[in-house]
C-alpha cells in the first residue's frame, strides 16, 4: 500500500498526458478548458499526495526507480509547477487548436522529469532525460508562425543531442570503471582516469540539461522565441530533476570528492559571472531572464562543488526556491504579451501606473531573485552558501554573494522602469487579436486589463505567493526536502 | 510583557502593509492619489511610530524595573541547525530602541509638513514605516540571524526611499549605489554568518559570544570573523572605502536623510560593532582596525566637509566623520563612549538635517551660494541650527561636548595618535558646521531679486520636531554625563568589562574646548564678518582654492575615491559586459574557436545544414567546456 502511495504522484502526471490526449477529440474552448482544469485539480491532489509521504522511502523496479526524499521534494515542486503552467496556458496556446498536442508533450516532458528526480541507475537516468527533453523541442517549436521558433528548437535540438552522446560516453566510462550502473555508485571505487573522465564527461553532459556556462548557448534563444509558459517549464522542471539526478550520482562518488568539487567549482564560477554580465546587455526581459537563468544554474552549483551533504540539499533547495520567481516573470511576460504590450525593457516603461499589481508582482520577483532576505530566493541562496563554507570553499561563497550583489544592476533596472514615469506614453501597440479589452485609465493610456484570461492571472497570484509564503515561512521548503528530519 | 517586544516592530510593520494596500486598491481603481489621502496616510504611520515610541520606552522602564521581556520562538529547522526567531532587551537595546522610535516618530511628523504636496505620499510613508519597522527589528533580535534580516530590509528600504524621486536620474541612480555599495560589505557579515553557523552551529549572540571567550576560538577564523562582521559594518556605516554612497544618497527626500543617512540606519554599523564586541575583544588586531578606519575616516571626511557648497553634502560628509569617531572609539576600548556619541549624534544630527529640509522646503535652494540670512525670516530653524551647530562642534554644555569629550578621552588613554588626528578633525568640524551656519543664516541674500531665496518660516510640523530636537541636543548629553541618575555607560553594560574608563585628564578636557572655539572663531572670521556684506561671502573660499590650488580641487572632489572607483570596477565591468556581448553575439566566439570546431570530426557536414553559422560556435563551445571539465577533473588523479 506504501508503494502505490508513493508512486501515486507520478501516476498523476501520467494520467494528466493520457488526459491530455482526449483534448483534440473534444470541440469547442470550454469542453476543452473543462478538462484542462480537471487536469490542473488532479495535479493539484499528486502534490498533497506527495506531501502525505514525505518522510517514507521506497525503492522499486529492483533498483530502478527510488522514491526518497529528494525525489518527493521534487515531485512536489513538479506537479505544484504543472498545475500552475497547465492553468496559466489555459487562455493562451491552450485554447487553440493544437491545445492537446501541447498539453501532452508537457506533460510527457513533466512525467520525464519526475522519473528522472527519482532514477536509480545510470541506464534510467539517461532514458529519464531523453523522455523529459525530448518533447520540450516541439514545445520550443510550437510558435509555428514564427519561423525563429524553429530555428531555436532546432539548435536546441542538435546541442542536445550532442550533450546527451557525451553524457552517455561519460556513463560508459563510469561503469567500466566501477562495474555497475546501479545509484548510488560504490564509494571505494578507486580513482583511475577512466572514472574521472568518465565524470567529467557525466558533468559536461548534465552542465547542458541545467544550462551552465559553457553549455548554456541554447538557452536565450529557446526562451526568448517559445511560449512564456513554455520557457517558465524549461527554467524550472528539467533542471531540479537534472539537479538531483546528478546529486544522486555524485553522492556516491566520496573518493573521488576533490575531483569533481573542482570542475563543478569551475563551471559554477563561469557560470554566475557570464550570465550576470551577460543580462545588463539584454534589451528583452526573456533574454535576461534566460542569462540570470544561467546565473542561477551557476549559484545552485556552488552548494554542489561544497561537496557535503548540506551543499547538496542547497543545490536542490536552489532551484525550488528559484522556481516561484521565474516561473512567475514568465507569466509576467505571458501577459504583457497577451495585452498586446510587449516585452522589451521599453515596453515596460510606466508598466506600474499602467497594470500596478502586474507591476508588483514582477517586482517581487525580481527582489526574490536578487536573494533578499524574505523571499523565496534568498533562502536558496542561503541553503548553497552555507554549503559551500561548511564545504571548505568559502570563496567560492564570497563570489557567488559578489555576484548575486552585481545582478541587483539589472534586477533592480526592471524594478525603476516599471516605475518610471511616463516613458512611451503612446498607446500600447494593440494585440493581433482586435482591440484589446478593458478601458481607459485617468492618464489617457489604454489599460489592457482582462486580455490575458483569468488562469494566468490565477496562476500568477500563486506564484507571487509562493515567492512570499516560503520567503517568511522557510520551513515548509526546507521541512518538505525532509532536512527538519535530520535525514 | 513578552508581547511588547513584538508590537514594538510589528505596529509599523502593519501601518506599513495597510498604506501599500490603500495605495494598491487606489491605484487599480485609477483613482491618482489626492492630497488629504496622503496627509492621513501621513498622520496614520506617524501614529504607528508614535505607538512604537511609547512601547519602547515601557520596555526600556520595564527592563530597568528587572523585568524580563524576551520573547523566543523556533522559526525554522535547518538540519541540526535551528533557526530562531527571538528578540530580547539589554541595555544597550534599549536606548537603541528608543533613539530610533522617536527619531522615526519626529522625522513621521516633520515629514507631513514636508512632503506636502508631493505625489504619491501615501508610498512615501509606507517605506517609511517599514523602514522604522526593520531599523527596530535590526536593534531588537537576539541572534545574529535575525539582524541579519533585518539588516538587509533596512538596506532595501533606504534602496526605496533614496530613489522616491525616480524620475530624476540622478535619485535612482545613488539608491543603486547605496545599495550596491552597502551589499559589498553585507557580504562580509553574511560570510560572517555561515562561518558562525559552521563553528559553533548556533546564531544566538548569547551562545556565540560565550563560545569567542573559549580558548576554542582561535586561528585564522577568530581573527577573519570580527574584520568581515566589521566590513559590514564599514558598508552601513559609511567608513572608508565604503563611504562613496552616502553623499549620493543625499538625492533622497530630506527627511529621510535625517532618519536613515544620519541618525538610525547609519548608526546601525556602530550598532553592529557594539554588539558584536565579545568577537572583537577576543581578537585584539581588529580592535586596531576598527580604530586606524574610523579615525582616519573621521579625518578625512572632516576635510571634504569644509570645501562642499551643497548643505546636505556638508551634513554627509560630516556624518561619515562622526561615525568615524564612534568607530574609533569602540576601537580603541571603549564602546561605551562610541554608543554614547551615536545616543548624542542622533539627536543633534537629525536636528541639523531636519534644519536644512526646512530652509530647503522654503527656499527650494540648497547651495550655499544662493543662500544668506535666513536667522531674519526663519528665526526657529535659525535657532535650532544653531544648537545642533554647537553640539557638533563640542561647545559645553551640549550634548556633543560631553560625548566627543568621552571619545577623546578613551582615544588618548589607548591611541595618542588618533587622539590628535581626531583633535584635527574636531576643528574642522566646528569649521565647517561654523562656516554652514554663517553663510545661510547669516549675512544678506546672495542673489538679488531672488524673493524665494529669502524664504519664510515652516509649519508647525516641521518647527515641532525641530524644537523637541534641539531640546535633546541639549539634554542628552547630561545622561552620560552622570547629572540624571545612572550613567548612561553604565546602562549599557558592553562586553565583558563594563569597566569605568579612565578619567579624561582636566587639561584635555580644556584643550578639546579650545579647540572647538577656535574652529568656530576661524569660520567667524573666514565667513562670518564678510557675510555682512552680499557676495562676498564665498571670499574666503576663492581665496583658500588660490593657495592651495589643485589640492583644493581634489579635496572638493572627496579624494577622487568615486573617479577611481569608476576607473577600476565600474569601468572594467562595464568593458566585461560589452565585451561579452559582443561574444554572445557570435562576432569574438567566431573567430576564437573556428579553428576549433573543424577539429571536432563529423560536425561540419551536419552543421551546415542549419544555415545559420551559430550552432557550429555553439558546438565548439561545449567541446571547449568538456575538456575543460575533464581537465578539471582528471586533476584530481595525482
Amino acid at each position: 500500500m506504501t508503494g502505490l502511495l508513493l508512486l501515486l504522484p507520478k501516476a498523476t502526471i501520467g494520467i494528466a498526458a493520457l488526459l491530455a490526449l482526449l483534448l483534440d477529440s473534444l470541440s469547442g474552448g470550454r469542453a476543452r478548458r473543462r478538462v484542462v482544469l480537471a487536469v490542473v485539480v488532479l495535479l493539484s491532489a499528486g502534490a498533497v499526495v506527495a506531501m502525505v509521504g514525505i518522510g517514507r522511502t521506497g525503492v522499486f523496479l529492483e533498483g530502478a526507480l527510488v522514491v526518497d526524499r529528494f525525489s518527493i521534494f521534487a515531485d512536489i515542486v513538479l506537479l505544484v509547477l504543472g498545475a500552475v503552467v497547465a492553468l496559466a496556458a489555459l487562455n493562451g496556446v491552450g485554447s487553440d487548436k493544437d491545445a492537446g498536442d501541447f498539453y501532452t508533450l508537457f506533460f510527457l516532458s513533466l512525467a520525464g522529469a519526475s522519473v528522472l528526480a527519482s532514477a536509480g541507475s545510470l541506464i534510467m537516468v539517461f532514458l529519464a532525460i531523453e523522455l523529459a527533453l525530448i518533447p520540450t523541442f516541439a514545445l520550443v517549436a510550437f510558435r509555428a508562425e514564427d519561423r525563429r521558433s524553429f530555428e531555436a528548437a532546432l539548435k536546441y535540438f542538435l546541442l542536445s543531442v550532442f550533450a546527451s552522446a557525451i553524457m552517455l560516453f561519460g556513463f560508459s566510462l563510469v561503469y567500466g570503471a566501477v562495474g555497475t550502473v546501479a545509484l548510488p555508485l560504490p564509494g571505494d571505487a578507486a580513482s583511475s582516469g577512466l572514472l574521472l573522465a568518465g565524470i567529467g564527461l557525466t558533468l559536461a553532459g548534465f552542465g547542458f540539461k541545467i544550462a551552465a556556462f559553457p553549455f548554456h548557448q541554447w538557452l536565450p534563444d529557446a526562451f526568448e522565441v517559445s511560449h512564456p509558459e513554455v520557457a517558465a517549464f524549461l527554467a524550472v522542471g528539467p533542471k531540479l530533476a537534472a539537479i538531483v539526478a546528478l546529486v544522486r550520482i555524485l553522492e556516491g562518488l566520496a573518493a573521488q570528492n576533490g575531483a569533481w568539487t573542482s570542475a563543478v567549482a569551475g563551471i559554477a564560477v563561469l557560470s554566475m559571472v557570464w550570465g550576470n554580465l551577460g543580462a545588463f546587455r539584454q534589451r528583452r526581459l526573456p533574454r535576461l531572464l534566460a542569462y540570470s537563468a544561467i546565473a542561477h544554474a551557476g549559484y545552485a552549483l556552488v552548494g554542489l562543488a561544497g561537496g557535503g551533504a548540506r551543499g547538496m540539499d542547497g543545490a536542490v533547495v536552489y532551484f525550488a526556491a528559484y522556481s516561484a520567481a521565474v516561473v512567475g516573470a514568465f507569466l509576467v511576460v505571458g501577459i504583457l504579451a497577451r495585452g498586446g504590450i510587449g516585452d522589451s525593457l521599453g515596453d515596460i516603461v510606466g508598466l506600474g501606473r499602467r497594470r500596478p499589481l502586474v507591476a508588483a508582482a514582477l517586482t517581487v520577483f525580481m527582489i526574490s531573485m536578487v536573494g533578499v532576505p524574505l523571499f523565496a530566493g534568498f533562502w536558496g541562496k542561503f541553503s548553497v552558501f552555507l554549503g559551500a563554507v561548511e564545504g571548505g570553499v568559502a570563496w567560492l561563497a564570497v563570489v557567488g554573494v559578489l555576484n548575486s550583489a552585481m545582478s541587483f544592476g539589472y534586477y533592480g533596472n526592471v524594478i525603476r522602469l516599471m516605475y518610471l514615469e511616463g516613458g512611451t506614453d503612446a498607446t500600447p501597440p494593440r494585440s493581433a487579436a482586435g482591440a484589446p479589452a478593458g478601458g481607459v485609465s485617468a492618464h489617457g493610456q489604454t489599460v489592457v486589463a482582462g486580455a490575458e484570461g483569468w488562469g494566468i492571472r490565477v496562476a500568477l497570484g500563486v506564484a507571487v505567493a509562493f515567492t512570499m509564503l516560503l520567503g517568511i515561512v522557510p520551513g515548509i521548503l526546507f521541512g518538505a526536502l525532509g532536512v527538519s528530519a535530520g535525514l | 510583557m513578552s508581547v511588547v517586544l513584538v508590537a514594538i516592530f510589528a505596529v509599523p510593520l502593519l501601518v506599513c502593509a495597510a498604506l501599500f494596500v490603500g495605495a494598491a486598491v487606489a491605484s487599480r481603481r485609477g483613482e491618482i492619489p489626492t492630497r488629504g489621502w496622503g496627509r492621513l496616510a501621513g498622520w496614520i504611520s506617524s501614529a504607528g511610530a508614535l505607538t512604537s515610541l511609547v512601547l519602547a520606552v515601557t520596555a526600556l522602564l520595564s527592563y530597568r524595573a528587572g523585568v524580563d521581556v524576551s520573547v523566543s520562538a523556533v522559526w525554522f529547522h535547518v538540519g541540526d541547525l535551528e533557526v530562531p526567531f527571538s528578540l530580547r532587551l539589554d541595555g544597550l537595546q534599549a536606548v537603541m530602541a528608543v533613539v530610533v522610535a522617536a527619531v522615526a516618530f519626529l522625522v513621521h511628523l516633520y515629514s507631513v509638513g514636508y512632503m506636502h504636496g508631493d505625489r504619491d505620499v501615501s508610498v512615501y510613508f509606507a517605506e517609511l514605516s517599514l523602514f522604522t519597522a526593520a531599523m527596530l527589528l535590526l536593534v531588537l533580535s537576539s541572534n545574529f540571524f535575525l539582524l541579519y534580516v533585518a539588516w538587509e530590509l533596512v538596506g532595501a528600504s533606504s534602496y526605496l526611499l533614496i530613489s522616491f524621486y525616480f524620475e530624476r536620474p540622478a535619485a535612482a541612480a545613488a539608491g543603486k549605489k547605496a545599495f550596491l555599495t552597502t551589499r559589498v560589505g553585507d557580504l562580509g557579515l553574511l560570510i560572517a554568518l555561515f562561518a558562525i553557523v559552521w563553528q559553533t552551529g548556533s546564531l544566538d549572540y548569547d551562545a556565540v559570544f560565550a563560545w569567542a571567550a573559549t580558548p576554542g576560538f582561535q586561528g585564522a577564523w577568530a581573527v577573519a570573523i570580527p574584520l568581515l562582521v566589521f566590513a559590514g559594518a564599514v558598508g552601513k556605516s559609511a567608513q572608508f572605502p565604503l563611504h562613496v554612497w552616502l553623499p549620493d544618497a543625499m538625492e533622497g527626500p530630506t527627511p529621510v536623510s535625517a532618519l536613515i543617512h544620519a541618525a538610525t540606519m547609519v548608526a546601525a554599523g556602530v550598532y553592529l560593532v557594539a554588539r558584536a564586541y565579545p568577537l572583537f575583544e577576543a581578537a585584539p588586531v581588529s580592535l586596531d582596525v576598527v580604530a586606524y578606519i574610523g579615525a582616519f575616516t573621521a579625518l578625512m571626511s572632516a576635510t571634504v566637509a569644509v570645501t562642499q557648497s551643497d548643505i546636505k553634502k556638508v551634513l554627509a560628509y560630516s556624518t561619515i566623520s562622526q561615525l568615524g569617531f564612534m568607530m574609533a572609539a569602540l576601537g580603541a576600548g571603549a564602546p561605551e563612549a562610541g554608543v554614547f556619541h551615536l545616543f548624542t549624534h542622533a539627536w543633534f544630527k537629525a536636528l541639523l538635517f531636519l534644519g536644512a529640509g526646512s530652509v530647503i522646503h522654503a527656499t527650494g535652494r540648497q547651495t550655499v551660494q544662493e543662500l544668506g540670512g535666513l536667522v531674519r525670516t526663519m528665526p526657529v530653524t535659525a535657532w535650532t541650527f544653531a544648537v545642533g551647530g554647537l553640539a557638533l562642534a563640542g561647545i559645553p554644555p551640549f550634548a556633543g561636548f560631553w560625548s566627543k569629550e568621552e571619545v577623546l578621552g578613551s582615544l588618548l588613554a589607548h591611541q595618542p595618535v588618533l587622539a590628535a588626528a581626531l583633535l584635527v578633525a574636531s576643528f574642522l568640524t566646528a569649521v565647517y558646521i561654523g562656516r554652514l551656519f554663517f553663510l545661510v543664516f547669516l549675512g544678506g541674500p546672495r542673489l538679488a531679486g531672488d524673493v524665494r531665496a529669502r524664504g519664510h518660516e515652516s509649519p508647525w510640523v516641521m518647527a515641532l520636531p525641530l524644537l523637541v530636537l534641539a531640546t535633546a541636543s541639549l539634554v542628552s548629553g547630561f545622561f552620560g554625563a552622570g547629572f540624571l541618575g545612572q550613567r548612561l555607560q553604565h546602562f549599557l553594560s558592553i562586553g565583558a568589562a563594563g569597566a569605568e574608563p579612565p578619567g579624561t585628564p582636566a587639561w584635555f578636557t580644556a584643550l578639546a574646548i579650545a579647540v572647538g572655539v577656535a574652529g568656530l572663531g576661524a569660520a567667524w572670521l573666514g565667513y562670518g564678518r564678510s557675510s555682512q556684506r552680499a557676495g562676498e561671502a564665498l571670499g574666503f573660499d576663492i581665496q583658500l582654492r588660490s593657495t592651495l590650488g589643485r589640492a583644493y580641487g581634489v579635496v572638493e572632489r572627496a579624494y577622487l575615491v568615486n573617479e577611481f572607483y569608476g576607473r577600476m570596477v565600474v569601468g572594467p565591468l562595464v568593458a566585461a559586459g560589452r565585451f561579452l556581448w559582443l561574444g554572445v553575439d557570435g562576432r569574438v566566439i567566431d573567430r576564437a574557436v573556428d579553428g576549433l570546431a573543424r577539429v571536432v570530426p563529423g560536425l561540419g557536414g551536419l552543421v551546415r545544414r542549419v544555415q545559420s553559422g551559430e550552432v557550429r560556435d555553439y558546438l565548439a563551445a561545449v567541446a571547449f567546456g568538456v575538456i575543460f571539465l575533464v581537465a578539471l577533473a582528471l586533476g584530481g588523479l595525482r
